[in-house]
């Protein structure tokens, strides 16, 4: 059998200092940040000041949600190296996460300063410009993310994402094929169609992309979630419930709005004519307008409780 | 283009959003129902927490003042209307007070509404950091009783005071 | 010249000299006196290598060992030196040592039933019965020597000696010894011996231990491959190492290769993975495929916490095609851990074993032993404070039950959903079952 070997990676992986910070790499990669911690906290102790481990500790403590641990490893690895750019952009995620969206900010546009052509911390100040409701300028910076990183399947589906809460579905739906088509095994990339099915008014179809999301990544809670709302929107008592709510959440003042024009309808008929009995029916369409709105969410518990969602 | 002269780069976050430091947060949106069944003072106050427990008290003051003083403004429109100002009163027909209910309810909704809008953005970034809204249930209930106690008590005091000039 | 500045100078001199045997002794033993043991370790390991100090390497290594905990090739080594040279009184006593450390019984009197490295000479057939040893006649490279180092385990232990775990047994036996021990009937159907079985299921249920026992069924070779040391040389040496250990298993068959937390090692070979780990993967899956059947009598069993991050490639027929869940254990098996723990406390037969298993259901192996210290150490103390040994007792359990928690319902949780979402192949059928069966599903 012939072997390929790789003696020129291997002759430099002997290093040790080299062989630990690959192998912290590698278990941050495989999810198993425990090894990774003890990977790299065992090549700091022979380069304390390393700073591809010091990448690598945070990494390890990210992974495990850490983020106060890792937010140490990051600024004392900003105070080996103060122009050092990956953290900068880790610390922006450690800090969003954290909720200091401010201080978030600070080191992303850090990271962009020190290397203004690298996609990553573009799309990350984008997660934060998302998070922080500023979705226009979110877009903005997933498409100069794109621009830099074409191959990047997650921008086209987060891109997705951030139209579908703007409210403009065609592009939503332009976008999520974009990144269906970079990364047909994504689960982002389908959940993010789903999202642009939702709120399009096609529930059947957003669950079968949420199902196949699910198929993909099921640890995902928040693509549970997605699904069974999918499900719960499907279901024949809730079907007008979802469309009313597609169509309340455009208005201004929504529900409010609705009983705005039902009292100037109720109060302008007088004047304008209108039969009483009109009047009366039209009052109580919307008193059960009203009654099944508050009901049509328990009855669709209970009913889930009797037909399961269907895998 | 250097980063100085690139729009995207500018920030625009505000330097004080670090939601570490809020306290449990009401949905918004959730709390224009106590301001349509409990009036503007049922909505100021809750949404004046809202604001406090974002760390900024200034708002929060802003909004219990304009509470009360929108509370007082309504509270004597409703009261001239019934001491038979506006054509109230039609010969010995009874003024319609519903019109005045949702006169009310629709001020007090409609300026939530605005305020709402304002709290939304920071409600997100703070939800999004994995915080769960508190719960409105019994602080809704108790604002709409106490709102609409104060508010009918205002509007009786204006009463009077319009009565004893009549 | 200061002991660190001398240590390093030998560092230096050994890389120009890495054959220089004595001079390796040397540096060992400044080592060891700084203190240094892990890297003295490694010195005797690479000491042992070399002909003319084997025998030092070996008196130097096998306490060191000790002294630090590795007692499963601390074991190992001293057994393989006694095969040879029976009558070392020293190393006999060093083997008591072990034993003793181990907390089992001194097998010192005669020869290791089951001894992992008993000298094979050449042209001696292996007999009816006779466990299978790792030969230690000269190997062709230093890949396949350093294939040799991985630990042995104990190949004392048989399904017999797995607590509970019924189901899982019968199936070993069905899929996994039957095809060894019968090997024309199933040559009769065209099939042949081999193949791969991963295991997977909550931390600390037994999968290794099962596949110990299963290997000691066999009464194989077992060559069980730590991930942390396969991966440190993976990445430091090339994929010859890969061929190496399974031309060694081919060579000494029939051979049990065990792969523990397997994911770590044949994990997805994702986007971001560095480019010679993705070509140390193809090695393996092309060692595992065995070429032109070189993989007969090769049984590789694997064990993974996490089945859903192995990579789809090494599910594939011919690969670890096999997949058994171990599941925690029952309540016979959890009787049966207790009590045997119990036996070993003072006042432990008067404990209620009922009420703790009643109370402990869904826990592991791990959490049983972690409540029985837990437990222990009320009773400890007393002893401690009054200065005469106090006994155990059932409030000390239920104490400990109350301040312990499952650490297998995380792991549930997780199951769960790849079990309902990604099971299109029906791999996690068996989990459903029981997910179904304790009502967590």
């Amino acid at each position: 059998m012939d072997i390929q070997t790789s003696e020129a990676q291997a002759s430099g992986a002997r290093d040790p200092l080299e062989r630990a910070a690959r192998l912290a790499n590698h278990f941050n990669g495989v999810g198993r940040h425990d090894e990774a911690e003890r990977e790299a906290i065992r090549g700091l102790s022979l380069a304390p000041d390393d700073l591809v481990l010091h990448v690598e500790l945070a990494r390890s403590f990210m992974g495990r949600k850490r983020w106060e641990d890792a937010d140490t490893v990051l600024q004392r690895l900003l105070a080996l190296a103060p122009d050092f750019s990956p953290a900068f952009n880790l610390m922006c995620i450690v800090r969003t996460e954290q909720g200091s969206y401010a201080e978030a900010e600070k080191a992303v546009l850090e990271a962009l300063r020190l290397d203004p052509q690298w996609a990553s911390p573009y799309e990350v100040y984008g997660d934060l410009m998302t998070r922080t409701s500023h979705l226009d300028k979110a877009k903005k910076l997933y498409e100069r993310a794109r621009a830099l990183n074409p191959e990047d399947a997650e921008l086209p589906s987060k891109i997705a994402l951030v139209e579908t809460q703007l409210n403009r579905i065609g592009p939503a739906h332009a976008a999520a094929a974009a990144g269906l088509a970079l990364g047909p095994a994504e689960a982002l990339a389908h959940a993010s169609r789903g999202n642009a099915h939702l709120a399009g008014g096609r529930p059947f179809r957003a669950r079968a992309d949420f199902r196949e999301a699910l198929r993909i990544d099921p640890a995902n809670t928040s693509l549970e979630e997605a699904w069974l709302a999918a499900d719960t929107a499907c279901r024949v008592v809730y079907l007008p419930m979802y469309y009313w709510t597609l169509l309340i959440e455009r208005l201004p003042g929504q529900q409010f709005l609705v009983w705005g024009i039902f009292l100037a309808f109720t109060f302008g008929a007088r004047s304008l004519g209108i039969p009483p009995e009109f009047v009366g029916g039209v009052a109580i369409a919307y008193i059960a307008l009203c009654v099944y709105t508050w009901v049509a969410n328990p009855i669709v518990k209970v009913w889930k409780r009797i037909v399961p969602p269907k895998l | 283009m250097n980063a100085r002269d690139d729009d995207l780069l500018q920030p625009t976050l505000a330097a004080d959003l670090d939601v570490r430091a809020y306290g449990r947060l009401f949905r918004p949106q959730s709390v224009l129902w106590p301001s349509f069944f409990g009036g503007p003072l049922a909505g100021a106050t809750l949404f004046g927490i809202n604001y406090a427990r974002m760390g900024r008290r200034d708002l929060a003051l802003r909004c219990w003042i304009g509470g009360v003083l929108l509370a007082l403004v309504l509270a004597t429109a409703v009261a001239w209307y019934l001491s038979g100002g506006w054509g109230a009163t039609v010969g010995s027909q009874r003024p319609e007070t519903r019109w005045m209910r949702y006169v009310v309810s629709g001020t007090s909704v409609a300026i939530g509404w605005f305020i709402a809008k304002n709290q939304a953005p920071r409600y997100t970034a703070w939800e999004g950091a994995g915080n769960a809204p508190a719960n409105l249930w019994l602080p809704g209930i108790l604002a709409v009783i106490a709102g609409a106690i104060l508010f009918i008590g205002a509007t009786f005091g204006a009463l009077s005071t319009f009565r004893a000039y009549d | 010249m200061t002991d660190t500045t001398l240590l390093t100078a030998l560092a230096q001199a050994l890389k120009s000299d890495p054959r220089n045997g004595p001079l390796w002794l040397h540096y060992a033993s400044l080592l060891a006196a700084a203190a240094r043991s892990d890297e003295a370790i490694a010195a005797l390991r690479t000491a042992v290598e070399i002909a003319g100090v084997r025998e030092a390497a070996l008196r130097e290594l096998v306490p060191l060992l000790c002294a630090s905990g590795q007692l499963a090739e601390a074991l190992i080594r001293a057994e393989a030196w006694l095969e040879s040279h029976p009558g070392d009184a020293a190393m006999r006593a060093e083997l008591e040592r072990i034993h003793a450390a181990r907390g089992s019984q001194s097998q010192a009197s005669g020869p290791p039933v089951r001894a992992a490295a008993r000298t094979r000479r050449p042209g001696e057939e292996k007999g009816d019965g006779e466990l299978n040893v790792l030969s230690n006649a000269p190997v062709q490279g230093d890949e396949v020597e350093w294939a040799s180092q991985f630990d042995w385990g104990d190949l004392r232990i048989t399904l017999g000696d797995v607590a509970g775990l019924e189901d899982v047994k019968r199936q070993i036996r069905l899929r996994i010894l039957a095809p060894f021990k019968n090997p024309s009937v199933y040559e009769a159907f065209g099939r042949s011996g081999g193949g791969g079985l991963l295991l997977y299921g909550p931390p600390g249920c037994g999968k290794t231990y099962v596949a110990r026992a299963t290997a000691g069924e066999l009464g194989a070779r077992f060559v069980s491959v730590s991930i942390h040391e396969v991966l440190d040389k993976f990445f430091g040496e090339s994929e010859k190492l890969v061929h190496g250990l399974f031309e060694h298993a081919r060579r000494n068959k029939p051979t049990v290769v065990f792969f523990d937390e397997f994911d770590a090692l044949g994990g997805p070979r994702g986007r971001g993975e560095q480019q010679s780990w993705k070509t140390l993967v193809d090695q393996l899956l092309q060692e595992m495929d065995g070429v032109g059947g070189k993989n007969k009598d090769v049984l590789l069993l694997a064990a993974t916490n996490t089945p859903w991050n192995v990579d789809s490639a090494f599910r594939r027929p011919g690969r670890f095609d096999r997949v058994l869940f171990v599941p925690p254990p029952d309540d016979a098996a959890r009787r049966t851990m207790l009590e045997k723990s119990l036996q070993t406390l003072p006042g432990g037969s008067e404990v209620r074993v009922d009420a703790l298993v009643k109370a402990t259901e869904l826990w592991s192996g791990a959490d049983l032993r972690a409540l029985v210290e837990r437990a222990s150490e009320g009773a400890l103390e007393r002893s401690l404070e009054s200065g005469k040994v106090h006994e155990v007792t059932t409030a000390d359990f239920e104490r400990a039950v109350k301040e312990s928690r499952s650490s297998v319902l995380e792991w549930l949780a997780t199951a769960r959903n790849y079990a309902k979402y990604s099971n299109e192949g029906g791999q996690y059928d068996e989990l459903g079952e029981y997910l179904k069966r304790v009502k967590r599903w």
